[in-house]
């Protein structure tokens, strides 16, 4: 996928007005809501080990009721995929990556139980995310600074880096998107209701561009726990 | 059921994306049939471990495309189409810039047919010995030291040299970067050759500067870095930035990581440096040149530098660097790339020296080191 891809911009435009412009049969809730993705990066083959890394989450949340067991639910905000990687040969030399995004994610939900103010629902659509931002923490070997150990052999010191990795336009795919799929349930009271869902998104698209031969896909997989306040408009 | 087609959709689409985290096999446990798949392998093993992709101008896909039946025509079993692989082999990787990297063949008839794209781009004959001249230009305390450093090769000869002019100008010369392991085997020479220059660097107010001959030092152990460099520093000095592969992507790397160099603690020189290097300087050797021009008494005289300036360290980081392949071929490559403090990858181009002074073998050979005595001009002047 290259940055031709980016063209998402003007499909999530067509989305949001067919959204704000659909018969209004029901309740229009907006709300903001917050939470924590667990994020791991995933490239069958690489000679590291990735590892699962919680990042925080930020959204605002609009729900279009589209009948009696189905809304549309537009949330947009911020999520930080984190994910970990170590050596294979040694846990001390590691990184910790933090890339932030900026997510519209469209769903169709579909409400299943209803108890009094209490429902559950299950939603699912697509999700599109731009990438603002990343920054590593990492301990690494300094090859070059070579001192002797108290067992008179040779070793680097291992050094903790932070570093902001700049965009690399050969390299980096600006937009990531992909699916994904929540379960939950709210609490209504009065004109406000209360959220709380867990979901998972697979991205379906290489982090990287197509860079070279026989390249493997980069993605994120996340799982999240959401919750979400919202008010009757 | 109708409606629930959107959910049946999406669930397909998250089992499309879960996929099984394959482990790549590794190069040496590979049994290798056909010259195909030999090719297939080192194409590949380049492709995920060599450090420099990011500045290379070679086509690599390309390299892929029009070398690929050129190897499936060879007989892994004969021996004429083995040595005709190494002439493959060897313009394939003829322009890469990595000057570590060096292909040898552990195939018993390939012996002597090594592959070093940095030395056959050199057209300027073999290095140059220096090793007999000083004694005309420092006299005054000489002392000198021939450890052997890989037992029963000579070739593997670690000369160190250690004089002084009258006029307080003191000379420290090494051919190779190895005197940490001489130290270590408790050589004594060597380790006279350290205690004469260790004396005068702690009595800077005998001397009116220091020259450091690096020609023809084609780098060695690492080590050998802060043990020389420590000796010079006062403080802690950040000679430029380092990184590594991190990932199988062409182009996978880590961020750039601050390099730093330590002073042995117990320097108190303060008078000027300079390191005398030539085309043949290379490797730990560039480096330490390159350090001792962060400091501010630090200088370089001679000749543009070899240009390998990473460094062999096998596996390090995240395991990315050389490999070897089925038995066949063994191929080294650079652990990383190094940044000089100035922003520059001299990797494949060499550092410039601060005061150009071109090797003259005509005035070499009437007993005249133009460009040592460059190198005391400067001194005297600064």
């Amino acid at each position: 996928m290259s940055e031709s891809f980016g063209k998402p911009g003007n499909g999530l435009a067509c989305f949001l007005a067919f959204f704000l412009f659909l018969p209004c049969h029901g309740q229009t809730y907006l709300g903001f809501g917050t939470g924590v993705a667990i994020n791991k990066l995933f490239r069958p083959g690489d000679n590291v080990a990735f590892a699962y890394r919680t990042g925080l989450m930020a959204n605002v949340h609009v729900a279009k009721q589209m009948g009696q067991r189905t809304a549309l639910v537009l949330e947009g905000g911020l999520v930080r995929k984190a994910y970990g990687k170590r050596a294979k040969h040694s846990p001390n030399i590691r990184e910790e990556t933090v890339n932030d995004y900026l997510v519209f994610s469209p769903a169709l939900r579909l409400y299943g139980i209803r108890h009094k103010r209490l429902s559950g629902f299950a939603e699912t659509g697509p999700y599109i995310g731009y990438w603002l931002n990343t920054e590593t923490t990492g301990r690494y070997p300094i090859a070059l600074s070579v001192m002797p150990g108290d067992d008179g052999r040779y070793y680097s010191p291992i050094v903790e880096a932070t570093a902001r990795n700049d965009f690399d336009k050969r390299r980096d795919n600006r937009f990531d998107a992909g699916a994904a799929l929540a379960v939950g349930s709210s609490v209504h009271f009065g004109r406000s209701l209360l959220e709380a869902k867990i979901g998972c998104a697979v991205s379906l698209i290489d982090q990287q561009k197509k860079h070279m031969r026989a390249q493997e896909k980069k993605t994120n997989r996340s799982f999240s726990f959401g919750i979400c306040y919202a008010l009757m408009i | 059921m109708t409606k629930h087609r959107p959910f049946a959709f999406f669930i397909l689409l998250l089992l499309a994306g879960c996929e099984k985290n394959a482990e790549m096999p590794d190069g040496k446990d590979v049994a290798i049939a056909t010259f195909g798949e030999m090719f297939d392998r080192f194409w590949s093993e380049m492709n995920r471990n060599y450090a420099y992709w990011d500045m290379e101008d070679t086509d690599w896909d390309g390299v892929y495309t029009a070398f690929a039946p050129r190897f499936a025509k060879l007989d892994l079993g004969d021996p004429a189409d083995r040595q005709k692989s190494v002439s493959l082999f060897r313009e394939i990787v003829s322009g890469l810039r990595d000057s570590h990297l060096s292909i040898g063949f552990l195939d018993s008839d390939l012996r002597d047919s090594a592959i070093y794209p940095a030395g056959d781009r050199r057209k300027d004959g073999y290095a140059r010995d220096f090793h007999h001249l000083h004694n005309r230009y420092f006299h005054a305390d000489l002392t000198e030291g021939r450890f052997l450093f890989v037992e029963n090769d000579g070739d593997k000869l670690l000369f160190s040299r250690f004089g002084r002019t009258e006029s307080g100008i003191l000379y420290f010369g090494l051919n190779a970067f190895h005197v940490a392991r001489a130290l270590r085997a408790g050589h004594g020479p060597t380790m006279d050759v350290m205690d004469s220059l260790d004396f005068y660097l702690g009595n800077a107010e005998l001397s009116k500067g220091l020259i450091v001959d690096l020609r023809g030092n084609r780098g060695g152990d690492l080590a050998d870095l802060n043990l020389l460099f420590g000796k010079l520093a006062l403080v802690p000095a950040h000679i430029g930035f380092l990184r590594y592969k991190n990932g199988d992507g062409r182009l996978d790397h880590t961020p750039w990581i601050k390099t730093t160099l330590y002073p042995n603690g117990q320097n108190t020189y303060y008078g000027p440096i300079v390191v005398l290097v030539d085309s043949r300087t290379a490797s730990a050797a560039e480096i330490f040149a390159m350090a001792v021009r962060c400091l501010p008494n630090g200088r370089v005289v001679g000749e543009r530098t070899w240009g390998a300036t990473a460094f062999l360290s096998p596996g390090i980081a995240f395991g990315y660097g050389g490999f070897q392949i089925g038995g066949f071929m063994d191929v080294k490559l650079s652990g990383g790339q190094f940044k000089c403090i100035d922003g520059q990858v001299y990797e494949g181009i060499g550092f410039p020296p601060d005061v150009a002074s071109a090797f003259d073998a005509s005035l070499y050979q009437t007993g005249i080191d133009n460009q040592l005595e460059d190198a005391i001009v400067f001194l005297m002047k600064n």
